[in-house]
C-alpha cells in the first residue's frame, strides 16, 4: 500500500502529508475558515439590505464588538493570503476534474489577493490610485466596495465548491488517482 | 450493502460510532453559532448609529450639485480625527475645505463639478469612542435646470441617506447565489461519507 500511495499524485513532494493522510482534516478546517467568512458577510449584507443599518455600522458578528476589524486592511489581506495559500499547499491532493476547477480556484484568488495587496499598500503609504481620496481597488471604479467584494468572494468560492463537490464524488478513474485521506475505501476497491 | 443489511436484521442496534458522535457534536456547535449570530442580530441593533443622517442621501438624484455634504453625528457635538472628501464625476476632488464640526454635524463644502455621480468618503471618531467612517455617493441629474449651489441640502431630496439603501438586481443575484453555495458547502461538510 505504501509503494502504491508514493507512485500517485500528491503522494510526494512538499506537502505529501498535507495532500496524503491529512488531506481530509486539513480541507475540513480549510472549509470551516472559508464558511466563517461567509457568514460574516453574509450577516452583513443582512445587516445593511434587511435591518436598514448604517452601511459603516453593517460590521458583521465580530466587527460590532471589534469595530477595528472591519476597517483593518491588514486583516483582510492577511485572509487573501490564508486562502492562497491554501489554495496552493492543499492542491496537490486534487486530482482528475477538481484538479482543474481548484487551480481555477487559485488563479482567481490570487488575483483577489493583488486587489488586497494594492489596498494594504494605499492605506500605508497614503497615495491613492486614480487620485481617489481613500485606497481604492483597480475593480472599485466600477463597483463599490460592499458589491465588488461580494462578487470576488463568489467567484472565488463557485469553483472550489465544484472542486470540493469532485473531490469528494470522485468517478472510477478519479478514485485510482486518489491517494488522499478523502478516498472512501469501498469506491478504491471498487475502482481497483 | 444489501447483504449487510440482511445480516444486520435482529441484531440490536449498533453503537454510535465515534465519527458520527463528531458530526453530531459539529452540527450542534454549527447550531450553536447560528443562534449565538441570530441572538446578535435580534438584540444588538445600533439603536443611536441609525441617527447618522447623511445629506444628500446616499443613492439620492440632485437637480442640481449641493454647496456642501454633511453628516449628522447622532447627537454628538464634536469628533476628532475627521475626514470627509467628496470626488465629483470625472473622479476629481470637489471639496474644497477641511471638513469641520458644527452644530454636530460634519461638513465640507463642495464645488459644482456638473451631471454625474459624487461619491463621499467620511470617517470620524467621536466622543464615545465610536468610529464611524465609510463610503456614499449621490447623483446630479440636470433634470430641473441648471445646478445651483446651496439649493439642495436639507430640501426634499436629501433625504436620509442610509435608511435608503436598496438591494438591487446585481447584489440580489449575488447573496442568492452564495447562500446557495454556503449551503451546498455546509453539505458538503457535514453530509460527506463517512470514512470506516
Amino acid at each position: 500500500m505504501t509503494s502504491y500511495q508514493t507512485t500517485l499524485p500528491g503522494a510526494s513532494g512538499r506537502w505529501a502529508t498535507l495532500n496524503g493522510a491529512h488531506h481530509r482534516v486539513a480541507l475540513n478546517l480549510f472549509m470551516l475558515i472559508v464558511l466563517a467568512h461567509w457568514a460574516e458577510h453574509l450577516v452583513q449584507a443582512y445587516q445593511i439590505w434587511g435591518l436598514g443599518w448604517p452601511r459603516p455600522e453593517a460590521r458583521g458578528v465580530l466587527g460590532m464588538p471589534f469595530p477595528w476589524l472591519v476597517s483593518s486592511e491588514w486583516l483582510h489581506y492577511g485572509y487573501a493570503v490564508v486562502m492562497l495559500a491554501g489554495f496552493w499547499m492543499l492542491r496537490t491532493g486534487f486530482v482528475g476534474r477538481s484538479r482543474g476547477w481548484w487551480t481555477a480556484t487559485l488563479a482567481i484568488q490570487f488575483w483577489h489577493h493583488i486587489e488586497h495587496l494594492l489596498l494594504l499598500l494605499q492605506a500605508q503609504t497614503g497615495r491613492h490610485l486614480f487620485d481617489s481620496p481613500v485606497p481604492t481597488s483597480l475593480l472599485q471604479v466600477v463597483i463599490p466596495r460592499v458589491e465588488l467584494h461580494l462578487f470576488y468572494n463568489t467567484v472565488v468560492f463557485v469553483p472550489m465548491v465544484i472542486a470540493m463537490y469532485l473531490h469528494l464524488r470522485p468517478s472510477s478513474a478519479e478514485t485510482r488517482l486518489m491517494s488522499c485521506s478523502c478516498r472512501q475505501p469501498e469506491a478504491a476497491a471498487q475502482a481497483s | 450493502m444489501t447483504t449487510v443489511d440482511t445480516m444486520d436484521a435482529g441484531r440490536p442496534p449498533a453503537p454510535p460510532t465515534p465519527a458520527g458522535g463528531t458530526r453530531r457534536a459539529a452540527i450542534v456547535v454549527a447550531a450553536g453559532v447560528l443562534l449565538a449570530v441570530l441572538i446578535l442580530l435580534a438584540f444588538g441593533s445600533p439603536a443611536t448609529n441609525r441617527q447618522l443622517v447623511l445629506t444628500p442621501g446616499d443613492g439620492s438624484v440632485l437637480g442640481a450639485a449641493p454647496a456642501e455634504v454633511s453628516l449628522r453625528l447622532g447627537g454628538a457635538e464634536s469628533a476628532e480625527d475627521l475626514r470627509m472628501a467628496v470626488t465629483g464625476p470625472t473622479g476629481a476632488l470637489v471639496s474644497t475645505r477641511r471638513p469641520v464640526v458644527r452644530d454636530g454635524r460634519l461638513s465640507v463644502p463642495v464645488r459644482d463639478a456638473g451631471p454625474g455621480t459624487y461619491r463621499v468618503d467620511y470617517q470620524a471618531l467621536l466622543p464615545d469612542g465610536r468610529e464611524i467612517s465609510g463610503l456614499a455617493g449621490f447623483t446630479v441629474a440636470l433634470g430641473a435646470g441648471p445646478a445651483r449651489p446651496g439649493a439642495v441640502p436639507g430640501g426634499d431630496a436629501a433625504a436620509p441617506a442610509h435608511h435608503h439603501v436598496q438591494l438591487d438586481g446585481i447584489n440580489g443575484v449575488l447573496l442568492l447565489l452564495d447562500v446557495g453555495l454556503v449551503t451546498v458547502a455546509l453539505m458538503l461538510l457535514f453530509l460527506r461519507p463517512q470514512r470506516r
